[in-house]
C-alpha cells in the first residue's frame, strides 16, 4: 500500500522519459540537470559530486535492472527526487538498467531517505511492475501503476 | 535474489533479536552506567562472602589461640592470667612476622601498587596488590584473632576493595572506572562489616571520593544493599546494638543532647592526636616489625590480665555499655585501658581498622557524660544509653570529618529513628567544633602522606588518554545495513563507527536511527553504512582537555564518543565514555584537596 508521505514525494518528483543517455554518468547527468531548477537544490555542482562519491563506493543497484543513485547532501533543502525510465536499458556496473530513481536527501533526512528507500526496494523486485513502470510516458501513468500495487 | 545478497541478508532470528534488543534498550536504557551497576552487586556479593570467610578463617585462629569459640572477651575472661597476656604477644609477633617476610618477598610489588582502597581510589590507578593485600590479610588475622584492641572491617573493606580491583582489572576498566569499582568494594566491606548499606555508601562517598553526585553514589549503594543481603542471609537481620525504647523526658534535656556534640568534638581532635603520638613513637623504636606488634601486643595482654575487655574490637563492649549498668567508674577505666590498648595496637603498626574502636571510646564518654548529667540535674532524668549513642555519632562526626555517614551509621546501628533529630545536631556540631582545631581527620592523615608521595612523583596523573579504550566498535563505509543490524545485535553499544581503509574516521550510525527500519529486510543489501552515517558525529581527540571533551558530550546523546589521534588526520584509536570523565572529575576534586592539604603541610615543615 502507498502511503500519502510517499505519493506527495512522487507527486513533486521531476520525470524524464525516456532517458537519451548511453553511460551510467551520462544517465545521472541528465537526471541531475532536470534537478537544477528545483528550488529545493541549492548547489547542483555539489550534489552532483555527491552522487558520483556515492556511486563509486558502492553503486545501489536492484536486480530486475533499477538504479537509484542517492547522496545524503546539504546541498538540497528537501528531498528530491528525478526518475527516468530507459527503453534502451542503459549500463550501471554490469546490470543493464531500465529504470532510474535519482534521489537527493538533507543529511539530516535519514528517516525520510529510509524510507523512501525501503519503498523503493520492496516494490521494485517485481518484473511485471517494472515492465508497466518503464512503459509510463508522464508521471501520472507512473503514479497510478505504483497506486494499484 | 543472488547469492551474495542471499548471504548478506540478516536471518529473520536475527532480525527478531535485534528488534527485541532495541525494545529492551527503549523501555530500560541499559546502557554503559547500567552494566556499572550490575558490576557493582557482583562486587557486593562477592565482597560479603569474602568478608564471610575472613570472619570464620579469625574465628578458627581464635579457637587454636584460645581453645574456646566465645566471644573474644569471653575467651579471655575464662583464660588463666599468663595465658591472657601471652596470647595478644604471640599473635602480635606472629603477624609481624608476616608483615616483615611479606615485605622482603614482595617489595618490587609494593612500589608498583598499593594495598591501600583508599589510595588507589583517591590518588592511584584503582589497583591493589593481590600479594600485597594477602600479607596484610594474614597479618590482620593474626592481630585480629588473637585480641588486639583493633577493628576487623579493616582487612574486610581491604579484601572486598581487592576483588574490585582485581574485576576491574579483568575488565579493562579505565582508571576512574577502576577506582569506581574499588570504592564500590569498600561500600561493601563496609556494610557487611556493620550490616549497615547506606551508611556503607555514604562513608564512600564522603571519606574516600569526597563526593556525592548520583554518577558514583548509584553503583556504591548497589554494591553496598548487596553484600548486606549476603550478611544478613548468613547473620540474620536487625540491627548490630540493640536499643531500648529512646526519647526525651523533658523538652529541656535538648541542652545537654547539643552540648554533648561540643565536648565530644573538643574531645576528638586529642583522641587523633594520641594515635598519632602512640604512631610516632613506635616508629622511633628501633625494633624489627615482628617485636614491635608484639610490643603491641603485650600492652594489650597487661592490660587483659586485669581488665579481659580491652581485648577485641569493641564490639561487644558497646552493648555491655548499653545494656549492664556500669557505674561511672567502671566505664571511666574501660574507656583509659581501651584507649591505651588501642593506641598501643594501631601504634605497633598492627593491620586493621580504628573505625569500631573509635565507636566505643565515643559511647563510653558519652555514657560518663550522661551519668554526669544524670547527678548534676536529676530532674531532667536523662537516660546514659542516649547519651552513649550521641557520643558515638558525634565522636565518630569528630574524628573521620564525615558527619552525614556518621548519622547514618548510628542510626543503622541501632534502628532507633527517635535519636535521629539530636544525632543529627550531635553529628553536626561535633564535626565543626573537631575542624576548629583539627584540619587532618582519621582517614584523611594517612590519605595526605600518600598523597604527598603521589604527587611527587606524578605516577597515576590521569590525562584524557588514560580513559580511552582501546578497539572500538567498526565498521567500513560500505557495510551494509544487514552487517549494521548484526553488529547492534552482537554488541551493548549504541554507535558504531565508519572508517576508511586507513582508520579515518568518517562518521557514526547510530542505533536510534535505524531502529525504526529494522523490520524492513528490502534495506539489507540496498543501504550501506555511508548512506545514514553522521559525519559530524562529535570527536574528540587526546589533546582535548577533559573538560571540552565533557562539553563534546552535550552535543549528542551518545554516552561515549570516538577518540581520533587529531583534528586533521582523524584516525581513530578508541573512544571514552561520559561516565569515566564524571568520574574522574568527581574524584578530581577531592585529589586537588590532597593536594592542597599536602602543599600546605610541606610549606610549614621544617627544612
Amino acid at each position: 500500500m502507498i502511503n500519502s508521505q510517499t505519493v506527495a514525494r512522487l507527486r513533486s518528483a521531476v520525470f524524464v522519459n525516456p532517458v537519451r543517455a548511453r553511460t551510467d554518468t551520462e544517465a545521472i547527468d541528465e537526471l541531475l540537470a532536470s534537478l537544477r531548477n528545483q528550488p529545493d537544490v541549492v548547489d547542483a555542482n555539489a550534489l552532483r559530486t555527491a552522487v558520483l562519491q556515492r556511486q563509486k563506493v558502492d553503486p545501489p543497484i536492484l536486480p530486475m535492472g533499477v538504479a537509484f543513485p542517492h547522496a545524503r547532501t546539504d546541498s538540497v533543502r528537501a528531498l528530491v527526487l528525478a526518475i527516468g525510465t530507459c527503453p534502451e536499458p542503459v549500463v550501471f556496473g554490469d546490470t543493464p538498467v531500465r529504470l532510474i530513481l535519482l534521489i537527493g536527501v538533507p543529511k539530516a533526512a535519514i528517516a525520510e531517505y529510509l524510507d523512501l528507500t525501503s519503498f523503493l526496494a520492496r516494490h521494485l523486485r517485481n518484473r511485471p511492475v517494472i515492465d508497466r513502470l518503464t512503459e509510463a510516458t508522464n508521471m501520472s501513468e507512473f503514479l497510478e501503476t505504483f497506486a494499484e500495487l | 535474489m543472488d547469492t551474495e545478497e542471499k548471504r548478506q541478508r540478516l536471518s529473520p532470528l536475527l532480525r527478531r533479536l535485534l528488534i527485541l534488543k532495541v525494545w529492551l534498550v527503549e523501555r530500560f536504557r541499559f546502557g554503559e552506567r547500567q552494566v556499572t551497576l550490575v558490576w557493582a552487586a557482583v562486587i557486593g556479593i562477592l565482597g560479603a562472602l569474602a568478608a564471610e570467610c575472613f570472619r570464620r578463617a579469625t574465628d578458627l585462629l581464635h579457637w587454636l589461640f584460645t581453645g574456646s569459640e566465645a566471644s573474644i572477651i569471653t575467651s579471655f575472661e575464662r583464660l588463666p592470667l599468663w595465658q591472657r597476656f601471652l596470647v595478644p604477644v604471640a599473635g602480635g609477633v606472629l603477624a609481624g612476622l608476616t608483615l616483615w617476610i611479606g615485605n622482603r618477598l614482595i617489595a618490587a610489588v609494593r612500589q608498583k601498587s598499593t594495598t591501600d582502597y583508599m589510595e588507589a581510589v583517591v590518588v592511584g590507578n584503582g589497583i591493589i596488590s593481590f600479594r600485597a593485600s594477602l600479607v596484610k590479610t594474614i597479618s590482620a588475622l593474626f592481630s585480629i584473632s588473637t585480641g588486639a584492641s583493633i577493628g576487623r572491617e579493616g582487612p574486610l573493606v581491604q579484601l572486598s576493595s581487592l576483588i574490585a580491583s582485581l574485576i576491574g582489572r579483568l575488565r579493562n576498566s579505565p582508571i576512574p572506572q577502576r577506582r569506581h569499582l574499588v570504592a564500590c568494594g569498600a561500600a561493601a566491606g563496609i556494610a557487611s562489616a556493620y550490616n549497615a548499606p547506606i551508611a556503607g555508601s555514604f562513608f564512600v562517598a564522603e571519606i574516600v571520593l569526597g563526593t556525592i553526585v548520583v554518577e558514583s553514589l548509584g553503583p556504591l549503594i548497589l554494591a553496598s544493599v548487596a553484600a548486606t543481603f549476603v550478611t544478613r542471609a548468613l547473620h540474620g537481620e536487625g540491627p548490630l546494638y540493640q536499643s531500648p525504647d529512646l526519647g526525651l523526658h523533658t523538652r529541656w534535656e535538648i541542652l545537654p543532647l547539643c552540648a554533648i556534640g561540643v565536648f565530644l568534638g573538643l574531645l576528638a581532635p586529642l583522641y587523633l592526636r594520641a594515635l598519632r603520638r602512640t604512631e610516632s613513637l613506635f616508629s622511633k623504636l628501633d625494633l624489627p616489625v615482628p617485636a614491635k606488634l608484639g610490643l603491641g601486643g603485650a600492652v594489650v595482654g597487661l592490660l587483659a590480665m586485669f581488665y579481659p575487655q580491652v581485648c577485641g574490637n569493641g564490639q561487644g563492649l558497646v552493648t555491655s555499655l548499653f545494656h549492664q549498668n556500669w557505674d561511672f567508674y567502671t566505664v571511666l577505666f574501660l574507656l583509659i585501658v581501651k584507649l591505651i590498648a588501642t593506641s598501643a595496637t594501631f601504634g605497633s603498626g598492627a593491620v586493621g581498622g580504628v573505625f569500631t574502636p573509635t565507636l566505643f571510646i565515643g559511647s563510653a564518654i558519652g555514657v560518663l557524660y550522661g551519668q554526669a548529667v544524670l547527678y548534676f540535674a536529676p530532674q531532667l532524668r536523662p537516660d546514659p544509653t542516649m547519651y552513649g549513642l550521641m557520643g558515638m555519632g558525634s565522636f565518630l562526626a569528630a574524628t573521620t570529618g564525615a558527619p552525614l555517614m556518621a548519622i547514618l551509621m548510628v542510626f543503622e546501628l541501632t534502628l532507633s529513628y527517635a535519636i535521629v533529630p539530636f544525632l543529627m545536631v550531635a553529628c553536626v556540631l561535633g564535626y565543626y567544633c573537631s575542624s576548629f582545631f583539627e584540619r587532618r581527620f582519621m582517614y584523611g592523615e594517612s590519605l595526605e602522606r600518600k598523597g604527598a608521595a603521589f604527587f611527587n612523583s606524578q605516577l597515576a596523573e590521569v590525562d584524557l588518554v588514560d580513559l580511552i579504550k582501546r578497539d572500538p566498535l567498526t565498521l567500513p563505509q560500505n557495510a551494509t545495513f544487514a552487517q549494521i543490524a548484526q553488529t547492534f545485535v552482537q554488541h551493548q553499544f549504541q554507535h558504531v563507527y565508519i572508517i576508511d581503509d586507513d582508520r579515518r574516521l568518517l562518521g557514526a550510525v547510530s542505533l536510534h536511527d535505524v531502529k525504526a527500519f529494522l523490520d524492513r529486510p528490502e534495506l539489507e543489501t540496498v543501504v550501506i553504512a555511508a548512506d545514514i552515517m553522521d559525519e559530524n558525529f562529535p570527536r574528540v581527540s587526546p589533546l582535548h582537555s577533559m573538560t571540552d571533551a565533557l562539553k563534546k558530550f552535550s552535543e549528542t546523546r551518545s554516552e561515549r564518543l570516538p577518540v581520533v589521534d587529531n583534528l586533521t588526520s582523524q584516525r581513530l584509536i578508541g573512544s571514552i565514555s561520559k561516565t569515566d570523565i564524571i568520574l574522574h572529575l568527581a574524584g578530581e576534586q577531592s585529589r586537588v584537596e590532597v593536594q592542597r592539604a599536602v602543599s600546605s603541610d610541606l610549606e610549614k615543615a621544617p627544612s
